[in-house]
């Protein structure tokens, strides 16, 4: 396995780096879509995520990452039949999921090895199942086949996996935080797809001169001696990790006052967007940021902040006004935060 | 551009042409020393003896020779998958590599570059970025290295390109279409030099003020993208190292630009850029700090040279080529994308699982499904097997087999020819864009593409090839001027010609014609009312004869009987654009086209 570039070194991309970090605090927000042009670094970025997260227990042996304090329906069917768990740490998974993937590796399917051998009707699990409690990441995820796109929907909706193939009858849990990247050029993203994340970004490289030979003599020095490069960066990491880490801890208990809830909801009404999801990302974000930033309570601050990257791709509108969907959500900011 | 000066020392034709092969051999140097850190090289050439000669020559310079690989390899080639015999032998899934895994650390000669189908570049993109293959295939989850040299042999003529995302991952570019074989010399570099070069590349580092005159270079060339720059970084040191020159030298700051900067380029640089700070801040400069303000002076001078390098390297006119062709590029990718893919759909389809089925009616069998299906059964037959030689040691009955599923995708696009003549501008040009805006929302749900054709003076433009892009449609739309005469003709013969190609890659075309009908610019460019009309019915009816469902909306204020004469020449429904709202329209239409 190669050594992925350090998150913390990443010049610039703040938002990116940001909504990311959110998405990490509260897998419920429903994970982060990037787009952008070609060369802004956003699947290095994703990719060195993986890196930061903070370990998590788990049912040892489980392939489904069961959690050991989840009640019985939050568990695969064998950790529910179990009289007692073992637990073991493991960290965040961060699942890819390459282009050309096929559906029996995405949901699972009959183990023809054991099936072979022993006459025995196994599952494999497929990538859902590695990722349950953890991150799917689909670079290019505009190219993807439509009927895994389907597949796809289907369990990002209801968190559970249900195979029903090859005479097997298989069902397990996958909550997982879809992270996409892909450039809008080479095509567009299917509406309820879109739906299911929870930030959206667009992304733009640096323009100015002295951030870019920034960004290139850091990823020269990288090339060099990957290794080193990371030690280098070590502890910034840590200090992230533990900052996510602690995040995660408190983000329930953080406090959001009825002014921030009324405006959350004051600005959806405004913008029209459909149903409530937009509404509760919004809240749930604020409160991941305020955790982030170690406050007990999430302020008007910490919504105008999100407030763009929950609703930019939520609005109702023909398909075609990519372009002032943002400026819509902007000026309803101002109106509804001025 | 006044700080031009190109042609200060004309060369001659011969001496142009050699010194493009003098490029092309440095070229194939470059990609010999640095391999996978500079992507690879996009060889824009028809096939010929200096082609060959070329990649003769960069095979020379490497341990192993190039291999070939067709741009329509399939995506279970490229990525690997089921080793259907070796799993038949053993009973369990087992990998065989794919073309990019086996590939790892080595020369490929992608060819036809310029054919690659949209839904295999971002399997070539994946490798070129992460040096790996990571497939999720068959009951096979596997990573692979994979870190590949890519040589895009592109073939492309006037409309075609390789993908963009392609194009992208290649730090380099050559053209060798201008040289002549005459030119083509023993090369000036041995194996030896490019060994020497690779292995002191990692020891040599560049300075912040060559990366920041690379970085500015490159914004002043309109190129963003980081990668883009990380290639320009690796491949100035390897000229570096190659000429013996430091960084900032024109040996090595020429061929960059010629080779990585210029055929990517999206503008003309120009002599004074943006990042330079403002005339106020100077004056301050000057009041506090004298030296640092002659560095910046000498900064600027320096800056000014690599301009000037830049403009000086190519003709003032070849650069407006360079910048069409550039802009021509963009336009075309999501055409020579779709085509593919449209082609590939005709040829099978995209896959939508399995059944059952048997191998004689050319089905393509699906070996991870079959081999699950006759897994349960395998204890059962064992023991059934009563002949004395048990030589199988898998039992596949007829009914076991399941073939793959292909379901062509009805793609369908939807021209539309907008009439932006004078006489529709004063009249509906607004409610008839506001109309097309609609039906392009309605076009995005039914994930058809559009196409749009302009037509006004004498002239009728496919301003859009089909494209699922909706804010390009829209974009271009906006962008679209009104005035001049009325070539109905033309406006016809372009749709007819464009429904045509349309249904030659196997989607099935549909247009929606805007217009008052008042032809009169007859097809040879006559200003005549009734030459107009005479030519516009008459290529209606061509066009009738295609059984090409379409729409004429009538967009004179008043519906018009010409408009109503034309549309049933062309046999397609008439629609005067109502007086209500755009929307309604948008309604009929929809139940009359695309439903």
């Amino acid at each position: 396995m190669t050594v992925a570039y350090p998150f913390t070194a990443i010049v610039g991309q703040d938002d990116m780096k940001l909504a990311l970090s959110i998405a990490a605090v509260d897998p419920s927000i429903g994970g982060v879509l990037v787009f952008g042009e070609r060369g802004t670094g956003k699947s290095t970025t994703i990719r060195a995520l993986a890196q930061l997260l903070p370990k998590i227990d788990a049912v040892k042996d489980c392939p489904y990452n069961c959690n050991p304090e989840a009640s019985k329906q939050g568990l695969c069917s064998r950790c529910q039949s179990a009289d007692a768990l073992k637990t073991r740490k493991i960290a965040i998974p961060v699942v890819d999921l390459p282009l050309g993937a096929t559906e029996d590796r995405v949901l699972g399917a009959l183990d023809i090895e054991k099936a072979i051998h022993n006459g025995e009707k196994a599952f494999q699990p497929g990538l859902l199942a590695a990722a349950n409690r953890g991150f799917l990441y689909i670079d290019e995820v505009n190219l993807l086949e439509d009927h895994i796109v389907d597949a796809l929907l289907d369990v990002a909706a209801s968190g559970v996996n249900v195979v029903e193939r090859e005479g097997l009858s298989v069902r397990h849990p996958a909550r997982f935080v879809l992270v996409g990247s892909g450039n809008p050029e080479e095509g567009e993203l299917r509406p309820q797809l879109l739906d299911r994340f929870g930030l959206s970004l667009d992304v733009r490289t640096p323009r100015d001169i002295p951030t870019r030979v920034e960004i290139i003599k850091l990823r020269d020095a990288f090339d060099h001696d990957p290794e080193g490069f990371s030690k280098r960066f070590a502890r910034k990491e840590g200090a992230l990790r533990r900052k996510i880490d602690a995040a995660r801890e408190v983000v329930e208990s953080v406090d959001v006052p009825s002014n921030v809830l009324e405006k959350a909801a004051e600005l959806c009404l405004q913008l029209g967007t459909d149903g409530l999801r937009g509404e509760l990302t919004l809240i749930r974000s604020a409160r991941a940021l305020a955790a982030l930033e170690r406050k007990d309570a999430a302020t008007l601050q910490h919504l105008k902040y999100v407030a763009l990257f929950v609703l930019r791709h939520r609005l109702r509108r023909d398909p075609m006004d990519e372009s002032s969907a943002d400026a819509r959500v902007e000026r309803a900011i101002e109106a509804a935060l001025a | 551009m006044p700080a031009s000066n190109a042609l200060s020392k004309p060369l001659s034709p011969e001496a142009e042409t050699a010194n493009a092969w003098h490029d092309a051999e440095l070229a194939a140097a470059l990609v010999a020393i640095l391999r996978h850190k500079a992507g690879g090289i996009r060889v824009c050439a028809q096939p010929g003896p200096v082609r060959d000669y070329w990649l003769a020559l960069l095979d020379s310079f490497t341990e192993e020779p190039a291999r070939r690989v067709p741009s329509n390899t399939p995506t279970e080639r490229l990525l690997g998958g089921m080793d259907i015999t070796e799993s038949m032998r053993y009973g369990k899934p087992i990998l065989a590599q794919g073309v990019l895994a086996e590939c790892h650390q080595r020369v490929v000669l992608l060819s036809m570059a310029e054919r690659l189908p949209k839904e295999y570049t971002g399997h070539w993109c994946a490798a070129l970025d992460t040096g790996e293959v990571h497939i999720a295939r068959d009951g096979i989850s596997h990573t692979s290295p994979a870190s590949v040299t890519v040589i895009a042999l592109d073939e492309g003529i006037d409309e075609e390109s390789p993908p963009a995302g392609l194009i992208e991952r290649l730090g380099l570019s050559i053209n060798l279409d201008e040289i002549s074989i005459r030119c083509v010399e023993d090369s000036r570099y041995a194996r030896s030099d490019i060994q020497s070069a690779q292995s002191r590349l990692s020891h040599t580092t560049v300075t912040d003020e060559d990366l920041t005159r690379l970085a500015e270079l490159a914004a002043s060339m309109g190129v963003h993208s980081s990668r883009t720059l990380k290639f320009a970084v690796d491949i100035a040191k390897a000229l570096s190292l190659l000429s013996g020159k430091p960084i900032s030298d024109e040996a090595v700051m020429h061929p960059l630009i010629r080779l990585v900067l210029l055929p990517i380029a999206q503008q003309l640089p120009t002599p004074r850029t943006e990042p330079q700070p403002p005339e106020q801040a100077d004056d301050n400069r000057e009041d506090t700090d004298r030296p640092e303000q002659q560095t910046q002076q000498q900064e600027e001078q320096d800056h000014e040279d690599l301009v000037q390098a830049a403009m000086a390297e190519l003709p003032e006119d070849l650069l407006a080529i360079l910048l069409k062709r550039a802009e021509k590029s963009r336009q075309r990718q999501s055409k020579s994308g779709n085509a593919g893919e449209l082609a590939l759909d005709k040829q099978r389809g995209r896959p939508v699982g399995v059944r059952r089925g048997d191998v004689k009616r050319g089905h393509r069998i699906d070996i991870p499904a079959t081999l699950r299906c006759a897994a349960p059964f395998q204890t059962a037959r064992a023991t059934w097997d009563t002949s004395d030689k048990k030589k199988t040691s898998l039992y596949i009955e007829p009914s076991d087999i399941r073939v793959k599923r292909f379901e062509q995708r009805k793609s369908s696009v939807m021209i539309f020819a907008v009439d932006a003549s004078g006489s529709s501008a004063h009249q509906r040009m607004s409610e008839a864009k506001g109309a097309i805006e609609l039906l392009l929302a309605d076009c995005y749900s039914h994930r058809t593409e559009v196409a749009l054709i302009a037509f006004k003076g004498d002239t009728a433009e496919i301003l859009l090839p089909p494209t699922r892009s909706l804010v390009r449609a829209k974009r271009t739309l906006a962008q679209l001027p009104g005035g001049g005469g009325t070539p109905m003709a033309a406006a016809l013969q372009a749709t007819h010609e464009l429904a045509l190609s349309v249904s030659a890659t196997g989607a099935t075309p549909s247009y929606v014609l805007l217009t008052d009908g008042a032809a009169n610019v007859a097809r040879d460019g006559r200003k005549s009312r009734s030459a107009g009309t005479e030519d516009a019915l008459s290529a209606a009816k061509l066009l009738a004869n295609t059984q090409i469902k379409g729409v004429l909306v009538d967009t004179a204020v008043r519906p018009s009987p010409r408009a109503r004469e034309l549309s049933s020449a062309l046999d397609a429904t008439y629609l005067p654009l109502p007086n209500a709202s755009a929307q309604s329209l948008n309604t009929s239409i929809r139940t009359l086209s695309v439903g």
